[in-house]
C-alpha cells in the first residue's frame, strides 16, 4: 500500500481487503482529518524528532560516560520522545494519506506514556505490532493459559522476540527481556491496582510506568551492553550536576510534548464545541502555524528510526 | 451547522505566515548560500578570459568583480578551492572554463606552499563537488537559489534575535558571484592559523614533482598561447617565515623557474595586506590585492600587444 511504509502500520487482511473491495469517497471533513494527521506527523518527526536527535546522538556517543544521574536522565526522556515522535510521526502521515485515499488504517500509538501500568503502555505503543505479536506469538504459544509459569514464559518469550524483531543485537534483546521482567513483576505483584484510587496515585503510577520504560529504552539506544549498564548504573546513583543535557531546544521540544499529553490526559478537547465557527478558523490557524515552524524549525533530516528495522 | 474546515485555507494562511517569517526569522542560509557556491564554480559555463586557481587563500582573497573593474570587458572567474593542489585535476578544468571566443586567455595561479605539497594533491573539495549526484547539482543549482530563505532556523538563533542579543566576536563568509568568498573575522587573531599549518608541515613539505608538474603545465599553456601569471597569495610575517622554513617554499626559486617556464610573476609587498587569521585576507585587503593583481595583468596585456 503507497501511504503504509514499510515499518507499519501494520494493517491486517481482514481489516483492509473489504476496504480495497469498493471505492471510498473520501468527505471534506475525512480531508481535513487527514491533513491534520499528515502535518502532526510531520511535526512530530521534523522538528520534535529530528532536533532531539543531535542532542541524543552526543550523549550516547561520548567516549567516556557523563557521571551524572540527572544527565542521564534526561538524556533517556530525550530519546523516549525522539523515538516516539519519530515513530508516531510516519505512522500519523501513513494514516493522514491513507485518509486522503478513502481507506482507514488502525491508530498505532495512543499516547504511551499516559500508561499507567506496563500491560497498558504495551496497548498503547506501536500498538499494531504489539497485537500482531499477541495474535500470531503469545496466543499460539498459550498466551495466558496453563500454569502461572508457563504464562510468564510465553510473557518472556513474546517480548524477547519482540526485542529480536528490531535488530540482531544483544541490546534489543536486554530490552525486550527488561520489558517482560517488568511486567512479570507487576503481574506478580499487581503493583498498579493499588495506585489506581485516586488522580495523584494515577500520576505517580505514570511515572513509574515511565521510569522503568526509560531504563529499557537506555538500552535500547545504547552502542553495547556495558554502555547501557554504566547509564543505567549512573541514573540510580544519584549524583553529578544538576543538568539535563537538553539545552534550551530540548527543553521547550520536550516541553511541547508533556504539554501535548497532558492535555490529552485532561481531556480539555472533549470539552471543547469544535463546531462553533471560531474553533474552525482557530484550529485552521493552528495548523497554519504548525507548518510555518515545520519549515523553519525542521531538525537536520534523518531516516525514520523504524526504517531500520 | 458545523463549520468546515478548509484545507485551501490553512494552506493560504500558512503561506503568508512562511513568507512574512522567511524576511524576519534568522535562518541558517549560510549553508545554502556555500552549497550553491560551488556548485555554481564548479559548473560554471565555459566563458571567462581570465581563471584564477589556487586555494582557501585565492578563493577569500581575489575578487573576480574587482579585477573586472579594472580589466575592462574581461570575465573572470575564481576557480579556487580549499586545499586545492596545483595539478592536472585542477589544471584541465581550469583549462575548460576559458572561453573559446576571446583570443586573450589568462590563467593566474595562487601559489601558496600548501599548493605544492602532497597534502592538497587529491583535490579534495573540488573531486566532491564535480562528482556530485546529478539530482544534488540540480537541486544547489535550480532549487535553492529559489529556496533558501525557508533555511531552517533554530530555537537559541530565534532566542538571541527576541533578546537582541548582539555577538561581539564573528566570522563571517559572503558568498560572491564568480567565485570568491569575502571574508572577515572579529576580532581578528593573526597568529590563529600557525598552530595547524606548524601540524601541516610536519607531515608535508613543498615537494619537487609537485612544482615540476606545475612548471610543465605553465610551459605547456604558454606555448598554447594563454598567459600565464604566478603569485604568492599574501599572508602575515610569521606565517611567511613558518611556510619558507618548516614548508621549504623557496618564493625566489620559484619565482624564477616560473618565469623561465614561461609564465609571469606578480611579486607583492605582502606588509601591505592584512589578514584575519594570519593566513587569509580581510575583506578590504581581498579587494586591494584584486585590484593590485588587475593592474599587474593590464601591465602585463600592455606590454605583450
Amino acid at each position: 500500500m503507497f501511504p503504509q511504509l514499510v515499518a507499519g502500520p501494520i494493517v491486517r487482511a481482514k481489516i483492509m481487503l473489504p476496504q480495497l473491495l469498493k471505492i471510498n469517497p473520501v468527505s471534506r471533513e475525512g480531508m481535513w482529518t487527514g491533513f491534520r494527521f499528515i502535518v502532526k506527523g510531520f511535526f512530530k518527526k521534523m522538528v520534535i524528532a529530528d532536533n532531539l536527535a543531535p542532542i541524543v546522538v552526543a550523549a550516547f556517543g561520548q567516549p567516556e560516560i557523563t557521571q551524572s544521574s540527572l544527565y542521564w536522565w534526561g538524556i533517556s526522556i530525550a530519546f523516549a520522545f525522539q523515538i516516539y515522535c519519530d515513530f508516531a510521526g510516519y505512522s500519523d502521515i501513513a494514516r493522514g494519506l491513507a485518509k486522503w485515499m478513502g481507506y482507514e488504517f488502525p491508530d498505532n500509538f495512543n499516547h504511551p506514556y499516559l500508561s499507567t501500568s506496563l500491560r497498558e503502555f504495551w496497548t498503547r505503543w506501536h500498538i499494531t505490532l504489539s497485537t500482531w505479536f499477541r495474535d500470531y506469538v503469545y496466543i499460539p504459544i498459550g498466551g495466558n493459559k496453563g500454569s502461572k509459569f508457563r504464562q510468564h514464559l510465553n510473557l518472556w518469550v513474546t517480548m524477547i522476540l519482540s526485542g529480536f524483531w528490531h535488530g540482531a543485537e544483544w541490546t534489543y534483546i536486554v530490552w525486550g527481556a527488561l520489558h517482560a521482567f517488568f511486567q512479570s513483576f507487576e503481574r506478580i505483584t499487581n503493583w498498579p491496582s493499588y495506585l489506581l484510587k485516586n488522580k495523584f496515585l494515577q500520576v505517580i503510577s505514570c511515572l513509574l510506568v515511565m521510569m522503568q520504560v526509560l531504563v529499557a529504552w537506555v538500552f535500547f539506544r545504547a552502542e553495547s551492553i556495558s554502555q547501557a549498564w554504566e547509564i543505567v548504573k549512573t541514573m540510580f546513583a544519584f549524583t553529578g550536576s544538576l543538568q539535563l543535557g537538553w539545552g534550551l531546544s530540548g527543553t521547550i521540544l520536550i516541553s511541547i510534548m508533556i504539554l501535548n499529553e497532558t492535555i490529552v490526559a485532561s481531556r480539555i478537547k472533549e470539552k471543547i464545541k469544535w463546531e462553533k465557527p471560531i474553533w474552525a478558523w482557530s484550529e485552521m490557524i493552528f495548523y497554519s502555524m504548525v507548518i510555518a515552524i515545520i519549515i523553519f524549525f525542521r531538525g537536520e533530516g534523518s531516516e525514520f528510526i523504524y526504517f531500520q528495522f | 451547522m458545523k463549520m468546515q474546515r478548509n484545507i485551501p485555507i490553512t494552506l493560504i494562511i500558512a503561506t503568508v505566515l512562511v513568507v512574512t517569517l522567511s524576511f524576519l526569522l534568522p535562518t541558517q542560509q549560510q549553508k545554502q548560500l556555500a552549497e550553491i557556491f560551488w556548485t555554481e564554480k564548479t559548473f560554471a559555463p565555459s566563458k571567462y578570459d581570465l581563471i584564477l586557481i589556487g586555494d582557501s587563500r585565492t578563493y577569500r582573497g581575489v575578487s573576480p568583480d574587482e579585477m573586472e573593474k579594472k580589466l575592462t570587458g574581461m570575465k573572470v572567474l575564481n576557480f579556487a578551492y580549499s586545499n586545492g593542489g596545483l595539478n592536472p585535476t585542477i589544471f584541465d578544468a581550469a583549462e575548460k572554463k576559458l572561453s573559446t571566443e576571446n583570443q586573450q586567455k589568462i590563467i593566474i595561479l595562487g601559489v601558496t606552499a600548501n599548493c605544492i605539497t602532497g597534502y592538497t594533491q587529491n583535490n579534495e573539495q573540488f573531486t566532491i563537488e564535480k562528482n556530485r549526484p546529478r539530482e544534488e547539482i540540480i537541486e544547489r543549482r535550480y532549487l535553492n537559489p529559489l529556496l533558501y530563505r525557508f533555511a531552517p532556523t533554530t530555537i537559541d538563533m530565534v532566542k538571541d534575535w527576541i533578546t537582541k542579543k548582539e555577538t561581539h566576536n564573528y566570522y563571517s563568509s559572503i558568498y560572491n558571484n564568480n567565485g570568491w568568498v569575502e571574508s572577515n573575522k572579529y576580532p581578528a587573531d593573526t597568529t590563529e592559523a600557525i598552530e595547524s599549518y606548524k601540524k601541516d608541515f610536519t607531515s608535508f613539505k613543498v615537494e619537487e614533482r609537485y612544482i615540476e608538474t606545475m612548471l610543465n603545465q605553465v610551459n605547456t599553456w604558454n606555448k598554447k598561447g594563454i598567459l600565464v601569471v604566478g603569485f604568492r597569495p599574501p599572508v602575515s610575517q610569521p606565517m611567511r617565515e613558518l611556510e619558507d622554513s618548516m614548508g621549504l617554499y623557496n618564493e625566489s626559486e620559484i619565482a624564477a623557474r616560473f618565469k623561465t617556464a614561461g609564465g609571469h610573476w606578480i611579486n607583492l609587498n605582502m606588509s601591505e595586506y592584512k589578514t584575519y587569521d594570519g593566513s587569509h585576507l580581510q575583506k578590504e585587503s581581498a579587494l586591494k590585492l584584486s585590484s593590485d593583481l588587475a593592474k599587474q595583468v593590464q601591465k602585463l596585456l600592455d606590454s605583450i600587444n
